[in-house]
């Protein structure tokens, strides 16, 4: 049997100086941090986490086994060990049977985004303004197109159809009305075409803001994993926080870990983050996704039940017990010993933070009912720092924003709300979206203060 | 390092903002023998030095009171001299989660303008990080620059004074490298060209480029496009405050609760009244007084008249009487109220993408490419 206390000692390397070492926390095993920078996206890793942007937008989600291969349904499929070692953000295609994949040639003029891969001069011979086309003699009716589902479908299947721009091609040759439309009309078609039939892909890096974008195409899902939280109100959050390395933040966290690896993205690796929770175990999941390794939340995430922080004279005190004597125990037991001496000492911890009033911010997300969570929350918070309290209920806020006016120990509480509206982005033809998403949740936001 | 690093203690140079209203905040630097003058009253620095930041204090006099706030890049952007149109807190921190600025990026910027997304963006990349900066208004960059080193934010901030439309964001000796570009710029289509000197060249670039004309917008897009940029799109953030209050839960039933008392203590005076007259031919002046009284509501002896809140019968929403928002008396709702006025446009914020150029390794002779991990 190896010696725990040793094993500890041997993995003892960069990690040395953390708060661990400082509260004399000693782990059975050490979880490791990746060997490189976590907070770097530049460039694919394998067996890490991926989004995949598609040509209609939509966003598909996976984890990057070498030797595997990821299957985009009708886009086709492709070998995860092709894009490994490249910088994220190139799109590639699809090379019909082989499934090797080419880069989108950027090079060249585009109207549109994925343009250049066709040859616009084939359409559009002439502009609207030498034609003078305009919609009025174009009739909508299902024989415009010549094409029979069959055929396209036969063409799906044939070795050359080249990305998808065969069919394409084939189905604007066959669309009776084409030369008709309108030249936007015309670019409209060819992107509705493009979004269905291009094999084309690209891949991003996971990110937070990333994760709320995917999570919302489920509209059901986003409401209730993410409380609805929006990629705006998200940004908003970390600037009216004031986010930045090296803080110590107190954080109530109801999103599966969406808030905490928020702020560890503004972190980057230096300060705390000391997460409370109400059950026995903290929900971080989306910490995975994001790619950090299990050293990484550790060393920087303490995860703490509002029970223990709340009444840490109702809690267990697990003694320190002298190494001689834990190796003689067996090592299930010593190995439970660690575990609760680790807890109990985080918990110190905390609770150290809190009656120092070291916390650097307060950011709560959390379906508990706010205004009693903040009451007991505000006075582990230090002077002069922010309180930020996200909802997806302005009715929470409201009535909290009213128990905070009568606090003396608060400073001006606000409640914001900020929306993002996106336009169609093309020259000649700028307008908001036809629909967008709506919701994405509110701010309330105050100054801790000491009254005179 | 005011807006890079938190400090508890106010200490002699320190930036402090002198928190007096909502709408009134401003800076000051701490100096033995100086004092803050307001319309609240007279601040000794003297007296302020070794306070806890967030701590109230009363003036010499003690007819106000300020708090000591610390500074932060989004107080500041309420506090700070404007030298032009900011760019405000709502548009900064989309701005910054969406370029994905974090600790240790590099970033390009231009112009300075006030310098207030200078000081958000700074506190993000920090010390690891850097930002540069370009201000081609030679006054308002002399003003920025000496901001920035009072604010001590030179190792993270470097300004130049140039106009980045004709020069380019080149600067000597310096690998700049950027990985995210602000330009807030009145032509920025004449600055994108410049642009892929200076960015990395093994990542992905985002950029924002922030106008107030949709005319801009399509000339900007057009620039994009024709410099390889990928996934433009312009948005526009609107942001607005909502006020919360509370106001009185006023039931119907109350109100005709309250008429049919007044309609009852009227009928009751009258008849009172007419009793009176009936069996006095004549009345004493005292009298008549306390008949007026009986019908003004004030006669004490009203018949079932619960004293809500007022001195007139039932009174249940104190009409007439001055009533402080919650009291115990009556019962209240929460509910929020938007701003009178709020920006309803900023600028346009238009995004794009540059993918890094493509290295040799992960090509094939067929133009497909290969992994190279």
């Amino acid at each position: 049997m190896k010696d725990v206390a040793q094993v500890s000692v041997d993995n003892d390397c960069k990690i040395d100086r953390n708060i661990d070492e400082v509260i004399g926390i000693t782990k059975h095993r050490k979880p490791q941090e990746h060997p490189y920078d976590e907070f770097d996206h530049s460039i694919i890793r394998p067996n890490t986490y991926c989004m995949i942007r598609l040509p209609s937008k939509t966003l598909r989600f996976g984890r990057l086994i070498p030797d595997q291969s990821i299957n985009l349904g009708k886009f086709g499929s492709f070998q995860v060990d092709d894009i490994l070692g490249h910088p994220f953000g190139y799109t590639y295609e699809i090379i019909d049977q082989t499934n090797k994949l080419r880069i989108v040639n950027e090079l060249a003029y585009q109207e549109h985004e994925t343009f250049s891969t066709i040859n616009r001069d084939i359409y559009f011979e002439q502009s609207d303004e030498l034609t003078g086309a305009n919609d009025k003699g174009c009739y909508d009716s299902n024989q415009s197109q010549t094409m029979t589902m069959e055929q396209i479908e036969t063409l799906k299947k044939m070795p050359n159809t080249d990305s998808g721009r065969d069919i394409i091609d084939s189905m604007i040759k066959g669309h009776v009305n084409f030369k008709n439309k309108t030249l936007y009309s015309q670019e409209k078609y060819l992107e509705r075409k493009q979004m269905k039939f291009l094999r084309q892909f690209t891949p991003l890096p996971v990110t937070t803001s990333d994760l709320i974008e995917y999570y919302a195409q489920d509209k059901v899902d986003s409401r209730k994993k993410l409380m609805d939280i929006s990629v705006e109100t998200l940004g908003l959050l970390l600037s009216l926080g004031d986010i930045k390395p090296g803080g110590k933040y107190l954080v109530v966290d109801d999103m599966g870990g969406l808030i905490v690896g928020s702020l560890m993205e503004r972190m980057a690796g230096e300060g705390t983050i000391v997460v409370l929770h109400e059950n026995e175990q903290a929900n971080l999941d989306i910490l995975k996704y994001l790619n950090f390794s299990e050293g990484l939340v550790d060393r920087m995430v303490k995860t703490v039940p509002y029970y223990a922080f709340l009444h840490p004279e109702e809690q267990e005190t697990i003694v320190d017990i002298p190494r001689d004597e834990l190796l003689k125990w067996k090592s299930g037991k010593r190995g439970q010993y660690y575990r609760k001496r680790t807890h109990f000492l985080t918990f110190q911890y905390a609770r150290k933070l809190s009656e120092n009033q070291e916390f650097d911010a307060l950011i709560i997300a959390s379906s508990l009912y706010i205004p009693s969570l903040v009451d007991h929350l505000i006075i582990s918070i230090n002077s002069s720092r922010p309180i930020t309290v996200y909802s997806n209920n302005l009715e929470y806020l409201t009535e909290t924003s009213q128990f905070l006016q009568k606090n003396s120990s608060t400073l001006a509480p606000t409640i914001s709300e900020i929306r993002c509206r996106p336009y169609q982005s093309i020259p000649g033809r700028i307008h908001p979206l036809m629909s967008m998403r709506d919701g994405g949740g509110f701010l309330l936001t105050a100054f801790k203060v000491n009254p005179c | 390092m005011p807006f890079t690093k938190y400090s508890d203690e106010v200490k002699e140079g320190d930036l402090v903002l002198a928190w007096m209203t909502r709408s009134n905040i401003k800076p000051m630097f701490i100096k033995r023998g100086e004092q803050f003058n307001t319309r609240y009253g007279v601040f000794t620095h003297e007296k302020l030095i070794g306070r806890k930041y967030g701590d109230q204090v009363p003036s010499t006099h003690g007819n106000g009171f300020i708090y000591l706030i610390h500074p932060t890049p989004e107080l500041w952007s309420l506090s700070l001299p404007h030298r032009t149109q900011i760019v405000y807190t709502p548009d900064a921190s989309y701005i910054v989660q969406r370029l994905k600025i974090r600790p240790g990026s590099k970033v390009l910027e231009a112009g300075t303008g006030s310098g207030s997304f200078t000081h958000a963006l700074a506190r993000t990349v920090g010390s690891k990080g850097h930002l540069y900066t370009y201000e081609y208004h030679e006054p308002r960059f002399i003003d920025a620059r000496v901001e920035i080193e009072t604010h001590k934010l030179n190792n993270v901030v470097t300004i130049t004074h140039r106009d980045v439309c004709n020069e380019g964001f080149d600067i000597e000796n310096a690998k700049i490298e950027a990985s995210a570009i602000f330009l807030d710029l009145p032509s920025p289509w004449s600055a994108i060209p410049h642009i892929s000197r200076v960015v990395a060249s093994n990542r992905i670039v985002n950029i924002c480029c922030f106008s107030p004309c949709i005319e801009q917008v399509a000339k900007t897009i057009e620039a994009l496009k024709a410099n390889g940029w990928k996934n433009i799109e312009m948005v526009e953030i609107n942001a607005r405050k909502h006020e919360s209050r509370q106001e009185m839960v006023r039931d119907v039933d109350d109100a005709i609760g309250r008429l049919r008392d007044v309609k009852k203590r009227r009928t009751d005076g009258l008849n009172k009244r007419n009793n009176r007259i009936e069996s006095e031919t004549e009345g004493s002046s005292t009298e008549k007084r306390q008949l007026e009284d009986i019908d003004s509501g004030n006669d004490s002896t009203a018949p079932n008249a619960p004293k809500v809140g007022g001195t007139k019968g039932f009174n249940p929403f104190g009409k007439g009487t001055r009533i402080k928002q919650g009291d115990e008396k009556f019962k209240w709702r929460n509910v929020s109220r938007a701003e009178t006025e709020y920006k309803s446009h900023t600028s346009y914020l238009t995004f794009a993408t540059l993918p890094p150029p493509i290295p040799a390794n992960i090509l094939n002779e067929d133009g497909t490419v290969r992994g190279c991990m």
